[in-house]
């Protein structure tokens, strides 16, 4: 199904959110954390969006911004088709009823000295829903057991405070704080990381459940992939502030096109012993880039297995004109004192590429000039299928016939 | 069969609150052989962790073993000693050689003022006779084992100058620095993302491997217990609900609780089907439901759940489950299949 037809809920088109991390007054440093870094998407009625990623990758700054928590740096918020990032804090509240946020610690998230009854209610206050009522007092208490009851709390729960709840009770009221004032998006911000196993289950079967009831929005943020398989109809890929792939879930467990997708999906570990898919487990080396002052190239292109390539000179002048100002992609080693001459992802300098010479070199496997000085656009590559690589028709010509 | 290198019998340890005594850990027997990979599964309060500190005897006040013994055996002949009835001296000498341990959140486990190296160092000449030389020589021999492409240059670091996953190589690094004959991984991983907790799991395993240690790797993820582990502990509530091979756990569970664990989780590579979750909550270990403690979430209890504690019976050479559904006199149920001559 296409969905281009439809009328997206809530469109980001390239939404920036940087941080200065600049220190010093004198000799100042620039250092600019680029969290969110220009990423598009759309989220239509009645879906539910995942945003996987791993820690740092910009994920929950991009829920907390579109909420507006934070102020955007650019891009626009489109909801409903008014832009938020134009609208001033002061006018903000009606669009915040509309637009709610389950937070990941259920600790941490509710006020220890309101009772349920004050969690709940505060937003029913705060948009004034009943406002018109005859009773505003009663139909609020009403409301408020009801949605108690739809959460499977009790009646008896509204007077108590959040210390006397477990975990998965104090998400429950976070979840009846969202739903209260009848939102249509609700930000789904890891709202079952801090949850035991056996309780995880419960919470997203109810949130499957209201979304088919009330027809809400979700944008599901996590890092549990197995978990937004399962609840999500699309997906986007975050890494180091951008987005990598976005597609429908199951396009992208069964045909995922990103080298950092590949590498995220096979890392996955299966509950199954018998599984054989561990040994082509694809097992990235490196760490994750910073998002400080990012270069202006493909943010995985460092340890990306498709970013190398080998070059191979006879004569060393050659050999040094051609590895200048080109990007290292292996460890190189002092045969004799061991000591590093140049790690993987460093810009060979001229003097770095005289040592590299010196040890008597003439192969050297290089960054692809491309993936190296170029970022990679987010682009559609079969219908509902985006991609953010320079070289995806390339390495997937068996997934792509 | 190989050696068996870890006995716990009857382990209890409990730690006393002005509420009134934890129960965290119950009645708890397990083994352990050489080579093997224990993983010890289960939920926040269900004493995988306070198991795993007993067996260092790290149980401080206002916490105590109450009862049982773990009988470790730290040299090849069988010599066995019990590790709860140690002195402060003895154990500290069994501590970081014969046993070691890694924990969770490798940034709050190393000491932020000092250098990789000295941390690494003073672990190595506590247990060896190594001078200060040959102690750094071996340090940096062990931080390139373990994946840091730079031993040489990074030895020097201190912690924060490391990512997570190479503070967690570092850990390792110095866990395995006098060749344990048993590592416990305390949720090695949990801190971690996936595409380096894959690193990791890769690494112990190559590592248990190479100097033929022993593991008991604990988390509650089961899709890391499936991986890297050969024998599984199921703990809920302070006791064993189920032990046996990885195999038996994963194929031919025996316990309700393991059966509803399995099926509360997706699983990326099957069919999208709605979870069926546990209903309920997990027990108050300070007020622990008599009998079986999984008894009030349980689909299939039955009276004497709720009165009195089953034992563990035998379902293979392997396997063993504490449940009624086990015993000869219990109803059958569908899918749990009652071992012949049950005892």
């Amino acid at each position: 199904m296409s969905k281009t037809t439809e009328k997206p809920v809530l469109e980001v088109r390239n939404l920036k959110k940087y941080f200065d991390k600049s220190k010093g007054f004198f000799n100042r440093e620039e250092k600019i954390l680029t969290a969110v870094d220009d990423i598009s998407f759309k989220i239509y009625k009645g879906e539910t969006f995942g945003l996987v990623g791993e820690s740092g990758c910009g994920k929950t700054t991009t829920g907390r911004t579109i909420i507006k928590l934070y102020e955007p740096t650019g891009g626009s918020i489109l909801f409903d088709g008014v832009d938020l990032a134009t609208i001033p804090e002061k006018d903000m509240l009606p669009y915040r009823k509309d637009m709610q946020m389950i937070f990941q610690d259920p600790y941490a998230s509710l006020n220890g000295r309101m009772t349920v009854t004050d969690i709940v209610g505060e937003g029913i206050d705060t948009h004034g829903i009943f406002d018109d009522e005859d009773d505003p007092e009663l139909a609020r208490q009403e409301k408020i057991y009801e949605i108690l009851e739809s959460v499977g709390l009790k009646r008896e729960h509204a007077s108590r405070y959040p210390h006397e709840f477990s975990g998965g009770q104090r998400q429950r009221i976070g979840i009846a704080r969202a739903l209260a004032v009848d939102p249509k998006l609700i930000i789904c911000d890891e709202p079952i990381s801090a949850l035991d196993v056996s309780i995880q289950a419960q919470v997203v079967n109810m949130l499957e459940d209201f979304q088919k009831d009330k027809g809400l929005t979700y944008l599901f943020i996590a890092h549990d992939l197995s978990m937004v398989k399962h609840i999500s109809d699309r997906i986007g890929v975050m890494y180091v502030g951008k987005l990598m792939e976005v597609a429908s879930s199951d396009d992208l467990y069964l045909k995922p096109l990103h080298p950092y997708t590949k590498a995220l999906l096979s890392s996955i570990p299966v509950p199954d012993p018998d599984n054989k898919d561990t040994e082509n487990r694809i097992v990235l080396e490196g760490d994750v880039t910073s998002p400080i002052n990012p270069k202006p190239r493909c943010r995985f292109c460092t340890r990306c297995e498709y970013s190398k390539e080998v070059l191979e000179e006879e004569s060393s002048s050659n050999f040094r004109d051609k590895i200048i100002n080109r990007y290292s992609r292996e460890i190189i080693l002092h045969p004799e004192t061991h000591e590093l001459v140049v790690t993987d992802g460093q810009l060979i300098t001229p003097a770095l590429a005289d040592k590299i010479i010196n040890i008597g070199l003439n192969k050297i496997t290089l960054g692809k000039e491309k993936c190296f000085n170029e970022v990679p656009k987010l682009k559609e590559v079969i219908p509902d299928h985006f991609v953010a690589c320079h070289f995806t028709k390339k390495i997937n010509k068996d997934l792509l016939k | 069969m190989s050696k068996k290198i870890l006995e716990v019998k009857n382990l209890e340890t409990s730690f006393y609150t002005h509420l009134g005594e934890v129960q965290a850990v119950r009645n708890i027997s397990f083994d352990l052989h050489q080579g093997e990979i224990l993983g010890i599964v289960g939920e926040s309060g269900s004493g995988k962790s306070v198991t795993s500190l007993s067996v260092m005897n790290l149980i401080e006040d206002p916490g105590e073993i109450k009862g049982g013994s773990i009988r470790f055996s730290p040299n090849v002949d069988d010599n066995f000693i019990d590790i709860t009835k140690m002195t402060r001296e003895q154990i500290s000498q069994i501590r970081g050689n014969d046993i070691s341990m890694i924990f969770q959140d490798p940034m709050t486990a190393m000491n932020p003022v000092f250098k990789i190296q000295n941390q690494m160092v003073e672990v190595i000449q506590r247990h060896t006779d190594l001078n200060k030389e040959d102690a750094i020589r071996r340090a940096k021999d062990l931080l390139g084992q373990v994946g840091i492409p730079d031993p040489e240059g990074q030895i020097t670091d201190y912690p924060f100058q490391f990512s997570g996953g190479m503070r967690q190589r570092a850990m390792i690094a110095t866990a395995i620095s006098c060749n344990p004959r048993l590592l416990i991984a305390d949720e090695p991983t949990t801190a971690l993302d996936v595409t380096i907790q894959a690193q990791i799991l890769e690494l112990l395993k190559k590592l248990q491997n190479k100097i033929d240690m022993s593991i008991i790797l604990i988390t509650h993820d089961l899709g890391v217990i499936a991986e890297a582990a050969t024998h599984v502990v199921v703990m809920y509530g302070g006791q064993i609900m189920e032990k046996g091979t990885v195999r038996d756990i994963f194929n031919n569970p025996m316990h309700p609780y393991t059966r509803g664990l399995h099926k509360s989780i997706p699983t990326a590579t099957k069919e999208k089907k709605r979870l069926i979750p546990i209903e309920g909550s997990p027990p108050d270990l300070l007020d622990p439901p008599t009998g079986c403690p999984f008894n009030p979430r349980c689909p299939h209890a039955m009276t004497i759940c709720t009165e009195e504690s089953p034992k563990m019976y035998t379902v293979s050479d392997t396997q063993s489950s504490k449940c009624w559904l086990m015993d000869e006199k219990a109803p059958k149920v569908k899918g749990y299949k009652k071992p012949k001559g049950a005892k």
